[in-house]
């Protein structure tokens, strides 16, 4: 029982840990940066220590041996290529399915992996002797039982060490062979001005931590030949660590100074001196600069190292069950209407009583408004990490189809509701395929047009006017108007000589069963596909657009609200009921003129708006209700979108539009498609929610 | 951009070349830019150079971009702190 409890732990971390490790391997093949690296020795270190304790000897043997690899390439051993990312993906793979319980797949692949370890640690220049902790297909198992020792090494040298033919470099490079420094402190707080320095001087000192497995002595003789007449310290201080100790992360939680210093910004002197000099109400940042140990360049880029740091660790702690929120929500709706309705109240009391009542309300609702924002935006999370996931996707299938493109991520720090986020990946996913397949060139076109071998696809997302949107850029191709009109006239979208401009030609591309792929393509071209990712997107009250240049690309465009749980809607009222219609779907609001309403066969009752038919759906006949109009022409009628089309709800009056907190109806009520839930208006009273989607559907069943 | 390319033997034999070529770097209006495509390893001399150099650049405002620097240059510049 308690064995299931740490393994649905381990589980649902090391899900998360894979993704961060997806992007992160994605991000190496892009730069060798040492951060990334150490993130990802980190990364596997933590899957190594948490699979071993959930009981997966199987991935704790085998992350020890990627592992290992990492730490090479930490070392420098190991070059970081297209082969040692494909590795590390692999190995990636491999890990998830054996986390999933996939066994039979995993036995031939993870063989696949490890000879390819083997071949990589084997390749390697032997290096100055004890360098590798886990020799090339050594004795995986025993190694693993073998603890590590840690050193605290300090090491200053005389400053004419140079003359006697001694590098200190080389020095702390035969140390860092040893095993990893888990603290690592430069002290340059003697190094001169470099037009007064003499360069032939010493003038640097280290204070590291070194984990390994070698033994004292082993540390002890890469200082042999400097440790009598140079500063040299060695203490083992493995008892300060115990053996499951995870490798001390200096990155996370840091402060603003750690960070200066660690990147070698500031010295530790400098460090000392500025805490030492801190007066009150005085910030850190602003004192360096100040005293000129940083430029506010620096000093931006250790803000933003400590920010990134920062929403790391938020992301990856708070862990609230959405219904949790729902139902704080839901709750906060309640008060809002007590509100409303104690506000009724006051203007029934007398002037005096009246006033001051409504002044206290007047507190309450400020906060209840704030306490509204403060749970929406708890919901909110960035797109980035979803983001992410797609580098993959674009590398794999790119290469697949022997395409070079590059996915480029803007605005990964959008917020958006948690809801639409897990909505949106289908469909985005849709779009990205549909770049890589159709719009994005093959190299070779691209060269003779004068482009990039590469091609690249942007996605990006942003906020404007209160949505959040998201793009879907390529600089592939376009798309061509001749072969999409060809295809419409084929298929009986349009009919030969119909003037239509570029807008709607595009639209086209969205309807069912429409594809212009000329072959069905691994990826795409079954026509299946982007009427869906459009339906979904409207399923969550968004839109999407698409613009496209021939030669220069394509770019969808989908608008989506910042959160599914409030809408902004227009009340509207027919006979006795309110209904609430959203905004986004209306296109106009308007009173029909008695001699342009026509029964047309097959479509029913229509009005004619501007030399076109738009179907009109008597809402009362719909819900069975009394109105208070029966005729459209005394009526008031407003005209929302749905995809390609628009209908005409009739309505006796628009009460005005107001934010709408949204609550679910319960499939016993209504199991109409035409509505999608409820909202309690201030006054008490209940309004329905119209689909407009869902509406349009029932209507042309 | 004032480039400044270091030799594949740039290192305590010929540092006081390499830190007048720098400060001469520095004194100039432009950015500076490092070629590191022939240098395979430093030593110690030559990154206490860097440092100086980086530092001052810092002071100024000016930046220092480097290119062509391998993995070994990479990690011994990370060994000195050199971000």
């Amino acid at each position: 029982m308690e064995d299931a409890g740490i393994r649905e732990v381990f589980y649902k971390e090391s899900r998360e840990i894979l993704d961060n490790l997806e992007a992160d391997i994605l991000m190496l093949e892009e730069m060798s940066d040492p951060d990334v690296v150490n993130r990802l020795f980190r990364y596997f270190h933590t899957l190594k220590g948490s699979s071993g304790i959930a009981g997966y000897k199987n991935v704790y043997e085998f992350t020890h041996k990627i592992e290992s690899v990492l730490d090479r390439v930490r070392s420098g051993g190991i070059e970081v290529n297209r082969e040692l990312v494909d590795l590390l993906l692999g190995s990636l793979d491999w890990v998830r399915e054996a986390i999933a319980g996939d066994d039979v797949a995993s036995g031939e692949a993870k063989q696949a992996l490890i000879a390819k370890t083997n071949v990589l640690m084997g390749t390697v220049e032997p290096a100055s002797e004890p360098v590798s902790n886990a020799g090339a297909g050594g004795e995986p198992a025993r190694e693993i039982e073998v603890g590590y020792r840690y050193f605290r090494v300090h090491a200053g040298f005389r400053d004419d060490v140079f003359e006697s033919g001694i590098d200190p470099l080389l020095i702390m490079e035969d140390l860092a062979a040893l095993g990893k420094f888990v603290d690592r402190r430069v002290d340059r707080s003697k190094l001169p001005l470099l037009t007064d320095m003499d360069p032939e001087k010493c003038y640097l000192s280290w204070d590291l931590v070194l984990k390994t497995k070698q033994p004292p002595n082993k540390v002890d003789e890469v200082f042999l030949f400097v440790k009598d007449d140079n500063d040299i310290l060695i203490e083992d201080i493995t008892a300060m660590y115990t053996s499951e100790t995870p490798v001390q992360d200096h990155s996370e939680e840091k402060k603003l100074g750690e960070i200066l210093t660690s990147k070698g910004i500031l010295t530790e002197q400098e460090l000392t001196d500025v805490l030492s000099s801190l007066e009150k109400n005085k910030k850190l940042g602003a004192l360096i600069v100040e005293k000129g140990y940083a430029t506010d360049k620096d000093l931006q880029f250790a803000l933003n190292e400590q920010e990134k740091i920062k929403k790391r660790v938020e992301t990856s702690t708070v862990r609230v069950d959405t219904e949790k929120l729902d139902g704080l929500l839901n709750l906060l709706g309640e008060i809002v209407i007590g509100q409303s309705a104690i506000n009724r109240i006051a203007d029934e009391l007398d002037e005096e009583k009246g006033f001051q009542l409504k002044n206290a309300l007047y507190g309450l609702d400020r906060v209840t408004r704030e306490f509204q924002e403060q749970i929406m935006s708890i919901r909110m999370i960035p797109v980035g990490p979803s983001f992410e996931q797609f580098r993959r996707f674009v590398r794999d299938s790119s290469q697949a189809l022997g395409k070079d493109i590059r996915l480029e991520i803007e605005g990964g720090e959008t917020e958006l509701d948690k809801t639409v986020i897990e909505k949106i990946g289908d469909p985005l996913k849709h779009m990205i395929r549909n770049a890589i397949d159709h719009g994005i060139e093959p190299p070779g076109e691209r060269e003779s047009a004068g482009k990039e071998r590469m091609g690249r696809i942007m996605l990006r997302a942003y906020h404007q006017e209160g949505n959040v949107f998201v793009e879907v850029a390529d600089d592939g191709g376009g798309v061509n108007f001749r072969r999409l009109r060809e295809k419409a006239e084929a298929m009986g979208i349009l009919k030969q000589g119909d003037e239509v401009n570029e807008q709607r030609l595009l639209s086209i591309l969205f309807m069912p069963g429409f594809s212009t792929a000329e072959k069905v393509g691994e990826l795409s071209g079954r026509g299946v596909g982007m009427d869906v990712v459009k339906t979904n997107i409207e399923s969550l009250r968004g839109s999407v657009e698409i613009d496209s240049h021939p030669g220069k690309g394509t770019t969808f465009r989908v608008k989506l609200p910042l959160t599914l749980a409030i809408i902004e809607g227009m009340l509207v009222r027919v006979g006795g009921s309110i209904y609430i219609i959203p905004l986004l779907s209306i296109v106009e609001s308007m009173q029909p003129r008695r001699e342009d309403i026509r029964t047309v066969k097959e479509k029913g009752e229509v009005v004619q708006v501007r030399g076109e038919y738009v179907t009109l759906v008597r809402l009362y006949d719909l819900f069975g209700i009394k109105p208070e109009f029966s005729n459209p022409w005394e009526s008031l009628m407003v005209i929302v979108e749905s995809g390609m089309s628009r209908v005409g709800i009739m309505i006796d009056e628009l009460l005005g539009q107001q934010q709408i907190v949204i609550k679910s109806l319960e499939n016993y009520i209504s199991r109409s498609r035409a509505l999608s839930g409820a909202a309690i208006l201030g006054d008490g009273r209940v309004a329905l929610i119209i689909d407009v989607h869902g509406l349009v559907e029932e209507l042309s069943k | 951009m004032t480039v400044v390319t270091l030799e594949e033997d740039t290192g305590i034999k010929k540092i006081r070349q390499f830190q007048s070529a720098l400060r001469d770097a520095i004194r100039a209006p432009d950015e500076v830019m490092l070629d590191f495509s022939a240098v395979r390893r430093l030593d110690c001399a030559a990154v206490q150079v860097l440092l100086a150099a980086a530092r001052e650049m810092r002071e100024t405002s000016k930046s220092m971009k480097m290119r062509g620097v391998n993995e070994a240059v990479r990690n011994q510049l990370y060994l000195c702190g050199l971000r």
